[in-house]
């Protein structure tokens, strides 16, 4: 009776791991902003944890569930202002006034966007139609959460939405992201007929609100290195930080 | 043998009772009341070709209705109680799934074109604008948008005397409403005169750029705007006829802070063109700056006044 007991559960739980597949992927864009500033000083994101954070917070999680996850937030709708990477940038290298249109794309691909530690996984699931992937939490930890971002989830969509832009000659235009938005971050334990089966970290962040700008700045000179040999000897005379190339 | 019988015949009556149960509820489902959001925004949009599209969004709580299949529309057009503007429907794009006081809405945008764009000197302006559609089965729907402010022209072309090397806005939160409340713009003269600057616009009759109170430096802060700790006033829109008296040396540049205010009531505003209007070398002319987005709320439905419909089928 035992074997059969033991030969059961070690069926349905291959057979569960079997249901856990798809694509795992990295983590999303808002780690890589160029600047993130969270309102309040406390705040960090999870991929600068210390070693042992997370076995410290999945510490506060004591229940032992038959199935399913176990969850503890470390911090919620905690604020943040960030600057994302340049949207779009062209150079006018001629004489003349150039007239640009510029095409509005949202800079994101999901208003919500995740990061994890540990056994816990980001997935990718693909439609048919899809190349981009809609990426969840995995193993059922996505519904599990406290999502008060499905009030705000947005997909990126592709809106036929231009503005036309003159940019000066010999200049570069930047339009410029900044925005706002909130995170989440917490760890989480799986369960499987008691069995601790993953256990980690998980992050979210909720973009709310993009603010865009114009950047013009004059292209720097072209550098004429027909003297590259006499550089030498200036460099320590000329120290090319202090020219302002953004003066016009 | 009488078992087996039976067993085939309860099956049957099972079968036919499962199948009646499914095609009632697909009945039932299908023609249940469809509830339907629209958003009151503010649209500030310049059209120089049939390729400029307004795009509408409209939020429906159910999936492949006839209110969102191209095919099943015949016709589109914007109104106010003082125009009507008919439109070509180019497309409906399907948005992101959302939620609205906890009901799942399917987001769809609709992509309106329009023929009449030589005609306009000057933004028409849609107060209260209604969004109609005439769909093939005669159905004739009408949504709130809000507010439109649109310029119909080929013809801008850029003079070259001047070029926004900086342009993006202030924003604070008025009344609960977070908006803009001023643009910092950076302006180049490109030209060997000197430009004298009369005006700076953004053709709305609800807000509109406070020219008269400008500084002549850029605001990185709304508390920059306050004096003596008081409450900026952006209620109180002083709109004069006359001249702004800013003068741009030739190939000099100045930095700008223009207070956006408010004649009516605040609303949320993030996209507009900006009118600037100018006298160089004895000639006026007007120097248009495209629609520019300077604020982009993720969620419509979080941010505007919200309207909700419900389409019952006959």
């Amino acid at each position: 009776m035992k074997k059969i007991l033991i030969t059961m559960f070690l069926f349905l739980f291959i057979l569960y791991l079997s249901f856990e597949k798809a694509t795992i992927i990295e983590a999303e864009k808002y780690t890589t902003f160029e600047e993130i500033v969270f309102e309040n000083d406390y705040v960090t994101l999870l991929d600068t944890w210390n070693e042992g954070d997370d076995e410290y917070y999945l510490g506060f999680l004591n229940k032992r569930p038959m199935f399913g996850w176990d969850i503890y937030y470390t911090l919620r709708k905690e604020p943040f202002t960030y600057i994302a990477e340049t949207l779009y940038h062209v150079k006018n290298q001629g004489k003349e006034n150039i007239q640009h249109t510029f095409k509005y794309e949202e800079s994101y691909e999901d208003t919500i966007q995740r990061s994890v530690k540990g056994d816990i996984k980001v997935t990718a699931s693909y439609s048919e139609n899809s190349k981009k992937g809609t990426p969840e939490f995995k193993g059922g930890l996505e519904e599990k959460l406290e999502f008060e971002y499905k009030q705000s989830r947005k997909t990126k969509t592709t809106e036929e939405d231009t503005v036309k832009i003159v940019v000066a000659p010999n200049s570069e235009l930047f339009i410029k992201v900044k925005g706002k938005g909130y995170l989440y971050q917490g760890v989480a334990k799986k369960f499987f007929f008691f069995v601790n089966v993953t256990k980690g970290g998980f992050e979210y962040a909720v973009i709310t609100t993009e603010y865009y700008s114009i950047d013009m700045v004059a292209l720097e000179p072209v550098v004429d290195d027909t003297f590259d040999s006499l550089d030498d000897d200036f460099d320590d005379d000329f120290d090319d930080e202090d020219f302002d190339y953004e003066e016009w | 043998m009488k078992n087996g019988k039976n067993i085939i015949i309860i099956s049957l009556i099972s079968l036919f009772i499962i199948f009646s149960m499914v095609l009632i509820y697909v009945f039932m489902n299908k023609y249940d009341d469809v509830d339907i959001l629209s958003v009151r925004k503010e649209y500030n949009h310049i059209f120089q070709s049939k390729t400029d599209t307004l795009n509408i969004p409209i939020y429906i709580g159910k999936r492949n209705t006839f209110l969102s299949n191209f095919n099943e529309i015949e016709s589109t057009s914007i109104s106010s109680s003082d125009y009507t503007l008919s439109s070509s429907l180019e497309a409906i794009e399907v948005g992101s799934t959302l939620f609205y006081n906890n009901d799942k809405y399917y987001e769809y945008i609709y992509h309106l074109s329009f023929s009449l764009y030589d005609d306009f000197d000057e933004p028409i302006f849609l107060n209260d604008g209604l969004f109609n559609i005439t769909y093939k089965n005669g159905n004739k729907l009408s949504f709130e948008i809000g507010n439109l402010a649109l310029l119909f022209n080929s013809h801008i072309v850029t003079t070259g005397d001047m070029i926004f090397t900086k342009l993006s806005a202030l924003t604070d939160e008025i009344d609960g409403i977070e908006t803009i409340v001023g643009i910092n713009a950076t302006i180049r003269n490109n030209n060997d005169f000197n430009i004298h600057i009369k005006s700076i616009s953004l053709g709305n009759k609800h807000y509109e750029l406070d020219y008269m109170n400008y500084k002549t430096n850029t605001v990185d802060s709304v508390s920059d705007l306050s004096s003596n700790g008081e409450e900026y006033n952006y209620k109180e829109l002083f709109i004069d006829d006359g001249d702004m008296s800013l003068i741009i040396e030739r190939k000099n540049m100045i930095n700008l802070f223009i207070p956006l205010k408010y004649t009516k009531s605040i609303v949320c505003v993030e996209r507009f063109p900006i009118y600037v209007t100018y006298e160089i070398n004895g000639n006026e002319m007007t120097f248009i700056q495209d629609d520019f987005q300077f604020v982009k709320h993720i969620n419509d439905l979080e941010y505007n006044d919200v309207k909700k419909y419900v389409y019952r089928y006959n």
